[in-house]
């Protein structure tokens, strides 16, 4: 059934996966870079990131047209958690700019900017897989 | 699209939360007015109650500001640059240069292709942001005529060598590249003017082992162990192979320009072949001209700055640097299993670990050095004893300095003399210096004046230290010409030599015995014309030569044991505050269960530290401090209704007709119209007022009429935003950058000068105060904001502090005078326990700050990261109130370092901070901190609590109006706010998306309905 299930996805189911890979490395990324340095844990990026990951997993397997707005919203939240708080993050990108260490960490600029690139290229990836259908018709 | 929808709109939630909390940087950066100043009658009245030197603000008066400020950053350099070597060449001194044989250069180094202009922190940005008006060193070189071997300056464009802050073992190209482009060199061969440069500043101190990266806490990836030279501060393994290289090349000169405001490790320059080596610090904007004009002699620039650090050849030697920059200890019982009741110490959240015992008391830089010496000199055997040598064998000055505080060459001699010492009978001496140039070349003075206290079994028995010499008053002659004289006359405080007894008096005492004023062309000379005088023999100069005293360079006399004269601090006011120990539990040694030796010098060799002094955090009293909130509504604590705006107002004023521009002629102590006017203020005005971005908050309440003014932060040059487009036709200018220089120039002139210069760009920006003049001493040579801070000594920043920041308050700028007190690290510095014992705090830390506030006035001070003690500064009473206002009588805002508006971790506690002192939260715009305490006060009814925020907003409002914040206020003037269209834009574009989304959401319903119904 599963075999049969999985046959029958379309576009938006397989958009709906890069979105599940993006939310995991992201998941992997952002865990690599909080405990890199004291102080830098927002624990609603992670809470946020796991619910895509939960939910994209049950719109594999149920399909439903509420869970991929949400996903889309849950992905929009974790890079606002992530970019607003603790104030590191903008903090980092400020004094990597001022070439100074004073609100935040600059040599955390890369791997900041690299964990808002993909929070932010899945936010778009899940928007864009609310528009297909995710099970092929017929 | 109700996903698209519903992801935009929470995009735009979080997009707003950010933008609002940085819209006052986002206002001023793009010069966005929030609040306008609206006039009610038509009554024209002069409100310019603080006016530019330059006349009115506009465009030409503005080129003549900044053409001034360029003028002084080059007065700066030229009198500030200190030239340490200047050898013979044929028979001549190398410097200063003849232009017309000594025409071709090559400037090497990466340090020539891309000079340090500032070090990184806050401050102007002119250096990156107006390129056209930098003085590079090729500039500087060109102009004054030389011919510039350009083709090597070009090639460092494509090389390898990278600058990270702090680290100095990768900044200097590879012997290959010079290797490369030796064929550069040729026409170039009169003159190799090498530049070596050392970076690092806010956060980043100097590393003490480049293998190791404190901010990452890990290895640092790139550092080669078997290659590289760990210590940041001696010569780095490029920097050996391009001097060698440049050795062997066969120029006629090799000069060295030390572009560092960190002592360097110089006792390798006889190695290499170096004639002369110049001392430049940092350079700011155009001061690259006043270094060129001293190579060249031109106009007769001749050197006469002098050092205000110690240049040591082991940077590693002094007893400060076990427990300091990135030597800075753990709690010993960090990882003690056996003690973690709390699990403070392990809370990194609160950056609680990491402890500085001060274990060198006050021998901070040439305190230990010259105090060591004299001691030897003196025959004690433990000053002379292997403890603390850097090299084999007992200690020897000789081998273990490079150049003393206070050294400095010039192109002619001088002969000092102290021609009369009167007693002014109120504490103070007016000692008369006479002058002498007795060379070829005229040239101005620096003239230091120190003094020599007696040290015996009274003060051994108090655990009073004393330093065997000491600066209590420096002076600057004009231009004389050779054979030509000049007297001056230099007024001593004596509370600049009193000592602190924390043991027996606690209090400050002038003890029995000789006293000995001395002057020198260093401390070193000072002091060796002192036990001259003393009859000691033996004496050495830095470089182990004989030294021949100066009888006439030395003024003794005797005083009786006096410890009344201080007893009210500085000046005796006998209707003042008790001066008595404050600090004992900043001591580690209050602490039961710990005992560090602090150094003496009745025992070197028993108390010098070898180690990092083990500290221990024991205790649930010392626990609680640690972890910061330890506020406690009082039981005598009134309701809030003792307040006008209390509850049972519901949190609103009441109006009694009082304006803030009324207020500045309320004098300080008059209560009751203060009163009145905080009566005014809502709760939220009182939340608003401890909001800050460097500037303050408006308060359009009526009728007080506060406007919003910013304010620059920056000790090198006014930071943070360049002038309006109106005043510069459209273009980004900002303001001018200085050099590090300044103290060392040892000019009262230029010193006030540049308070006057960054008092009249402050008023050209439109900014109420200025977050400037380091307090804070160069402890050790790593300290990452050396070039911000004055000197290594207390009394040089009490004296220097007070003349700059003066200039800056009587022109109706507020001198924040930061970062206070005992910042002296980057390394750890968030959190940071600072330990020491009253008197090393008290004559030093806190000195640096004294004559800005005692003397300047100054209405505006900012705290710092560090702990006192387990205390946080902004969290310290007897720092803040008991001897901040209570002692010095400070009257102004007391801000904290960067607060930003955090709500976890040490800076969070804003109740406790404000109950103890605090009266503003620096970068905190939204006034978060603010925020939480005004929650606090409607919960809790804490009447006590809320006379704490009247008090903060009182400081604050005291201080703007005796500051530029009142110019274009009168009585019929009201203060209206604006919100920003770009604030409105942003919060629209939410609730449209918000909209949207649920329009989407009701249609996909509805279609869902439909197909339900077609089944």
């Amino acid at each position: 059934m599963n075999k049969e299930k999985t046959l029958k996805k379309s576009a938006g189911a397989y958009l709906g996966i890069v979105v599940e890979v993006l939310a995991l490395i992201s998941l992997i990324l952002y865990l690599t870079y909080t405990t890199s340095a004291d102080g830098l844990f927002m624990p609603w990026v992670v809470v946020c990131l796991l619910l895509i990951l939960a939910l994209e997993g049950i719109l594999f397997f149920f399909d439903n047209d509420i869970i991929p707005i949400l996903v889309a919203a849950l992905g929009a939240a974790a890079f606002g958690c992530f970019a607003m708080d603790p104030p590191e993050t903008i903090g980092s990108v400020v004094d990597y700019f001022q070439n100074i260490v004073m609100f935040g960490n600059p040599e955390k600029f890369g791997i900041i900017i690299a964990l808002a690139v993909l929070m932010l290229l899945m936010t778009l990836l899940a928007i864009i897989a609310c528009f297909p259908e995710r099970v092929k018709k017929g | 699209m109700s996903g698209l929808f519903a992801a935009l709109m929470v995009l735009a939630i979080f997009v707003n939360a950010i933008l609002f909390r940085y819209a006052h940087i986002i206002n001023t950066t793009f010069g966005i007015e929030t609040t306008v100043i609206e006039k009610t009658t038509d009554v024209v009245t002069d409100t310019e109650y603080y006016k530019s030197d330059f006349g009115e603000i506009n465009a030409e008066n503005l080129k003549a500001l900044e053409a001034a400020a360029e003028a002084q950053t080059v007065a700066e350099a030229q009198e500030g640059a200190v030239l340490l070597k200047n050898d013979l060449v044929d028979g001549k001194p190398a410097l200063p240069l003849d232009l017309s044989t000594e025409k071709n250069v090559s400037l090497i180094g990466r340090g020539a292709y891309s000079p340090l202009y500032r070090t990184a922190a806050a401050c102007t940005r002119v250096t990156d942001n107006n390129p056209e008006r930098v003085v590079d060193l090729k500039r500087a070189m060109l102009e004054a005529g030389f011919n510039v071997n350009t083709d090597l300056l070009d090639a460092y464009a494509s090389g390898k060598g990278t600058s990270k802050l702090g680290f100095s073992y990768q900044f200097e190209e590879p012997l290959s590249f010079y290797e490369t482009n030796a064929g550069t060199f040729e026409g170039y061969k009169d003159v190799a003017v090498v530049m070596l440069q050392r970076s690092a500043g806010e956060g980043t101190d100097m590393s003490v082992d480049q293998s190791w990266n404190v901010t990452t806490n890990g290895k640092n990836r790139g550092f080669k162990a078997d290659v590289e030279v760990a210590n940041s501060l001696a010569l780095q393994t490029n920097e050996k192979a391009m001097l060698d290289f440049v050795k062997a090349q066969g120029f006629k000169k090799i000069i060295v320009l030390i572009n560092s405001p960190y002592a360097m490790e110089l006792g390798w320059l006889e190695d290499y072949g170096v004639d002369a080596c110049l001392w430049i610090g940092t350079t700011g904007l155009t001061g690259l001209t006043g270094i060129v004009n001293l190579l060249t002699g031109k106009d007769g620039a001749n050197p006469s700055g002098k050092l205000v650090d110690t240049f040591a050849a082991n940077s590693f030697s002094s007893p400060a640097i076990k427990n300091a920059a990135g030597n800075t200890p753990q709690w010993a019982n960090l990882n003690d299993e056996t003690y973690n009741p709390s699990g403070i110490v392990v809370d990194y959240a609160q950056s609680t670990t990491r402890v500085s015992v001060q274990q060198e008391s006050i021998y901070v830089g040439y305190k230990y050095y010259e105090t060591r010496y004299a001691d030897a000199v003196m025959g004690d055997e433990g000053a002379k004893s292997s403890v603390g040598s850097s090299f084999d064998g007992g200690w020897d000055y000789a081998k273990e300095m490079c150049y003393p505080f206070g050294y400095g060459l010039s192109y002619t001699t001088f002969r000092e003399t102290i021609t009369n010492v009167k007693d002014n009978g109120d504490a103070t001496y007016t000692v008369t210096v006479k002058v002498e140039n007795t060379g070829a070349a005229a040239g101005k003075r620096s003239v230091q004046l120190y003094v020599n206290t007696p040290y015996g079994e009274y003060e051994k028995a108090r655990k009073i230290e004393k330093s065997a010499i000491l600066l209590v008053g420096f002076g600057k002659t004009g231009v004389l010409a050779p054979g030509a004289s000049e007297e001056l006359q230099i007024v001593v405080d004596s509370y600049l030599f009193a000592s602190y007894d924390y043991t027996d008096n606690k209090g400050y005492v002038l003890t029995a015995g000789d006293y000995f004023f001395a002057v020198g062309s260093d401390s070193h000379a000072a002091l060796n014309n002192v036990l001259g005088a003393q009859g000691y023999s033996g004496l050495v100069d830095e470089a182990g030569n004989a030294f021949t005293p100066d009888a006439n360079a030395v003024y003794k006399w005797s005083m009786e044991l006096d410890t009344e004269t201080f007893r009210y601090g500085e000046g005796g006011k006998e209707d003042g505050v008790v001066v008595t120990n404050r600090f004992d539990k900043m001591d580690i040694n209050y602490w039961e269960g710990n005992s560090v030796k602090y150094l003496t010098r009745s025992d070197w060799a028993g108390t010098f530290p070898t180690e990092a002094a083990k500290s221990y955090l024991l205790g649930t009293e010392m626990e609680t401090l640690l972890q910061g909130e330890f506020y406690e509504k009082p039981a005598d604590a009134p309701t809030t209704d003792a307040y006008a705006q209390g509850k049972s107002n519901d949190w609103q004023g009441v109006n009694n007709g009082l304006s803030f521009v009324a207020m500045r002629q309320a004098s300080y102590d008059d209560d009751e119209i203060w009163n009145l006017f905080l009566d005014q203020f809502t709760l939220d005005d009182l939340v608003l007022m401890t909001g800050n971005y460097f500037g303050n908050k408006a308060i359009s309440t009526q009728p007080i009429n506060l406007p919003a003014k910013s304010g620059g932060d920056g000790c090198q040059g006014v930071g943070d935003e360049p002038y309006s487009e109106a005043l510069t036709g459209g273009a980004v200018l900002w303001p001018c950058l200085y050099t590090s220089l300044l103290s060392s120039t040892f000019n009262e002139d230029l010193i006030k000068e540049r308070g006057k210069l960054m008092a009249n760009q402050a008023l050209f920006l439109n900014q109420t105060v200025i977050w400037t003049g380091g307090g804070n001493l160069h402890r050790t040579p790593y300290g990452g904001r050396q070039a911000e801070y004055y000197s290594e000594d207390a009394n040089l920043c009490y004296l220097i502090s007070a003349l700059e920041m003066t200039e800056m308050e009587k022109r109706g700028i507020l001198a924040g005078i930061k970062h206070f007190a005992a910042n002296d690290q980057e390394s750890h510095r968030e959190g940071l326990n600072t330990f020491y014992n009253e008197q090393a705090f008290r004559e030093g830390a806190l000195r640096g700050f004294e004559g800005a506030i005692r003397v300047a006035k100054v209405h505006a001070i900012m705290q710092a990261f560090n702990r006192q003690g387990v205390v946080f500064s902004s969290a310290c009473k007897e720092l803040n109130v008991d001897v901040l206002r209570d002692e010095w009588g400070f009257e102004g805002e007391v801000i904290t370092d960067a607060s930003s508006g955090v709500t976890v971790g040490y800076k969070a506690h804003y109740v406790t901070t404000m109950a103890n002192g605090t009266d503003i939260y620096c970068l905190d715009g939204d006034a978060v901190g603010g925020t939480i305490i005004g929650s606090y006060i409607r919960s809790s009814d804490d009447g006590y609590m809320l006379g704490c925020l009247r008090q903060a907003a009182k400081h604050t409002a005291y201080a703007l109006s005796r500051s530029m914040a009142v110019n274009g206020l009168s009585d019929d003037t009201v203060i209206r706010t604006i919100t920003p269209t770009w604030q409105l834009l942003s919060q629209s574009a939410g609730y449209v998306f918000g909209a949207l989304m649920l329009l989407c959401l009701l249609l996909f319903a509805l279609a869902k309905g439909k197909k339900g119904e077609g089944r």
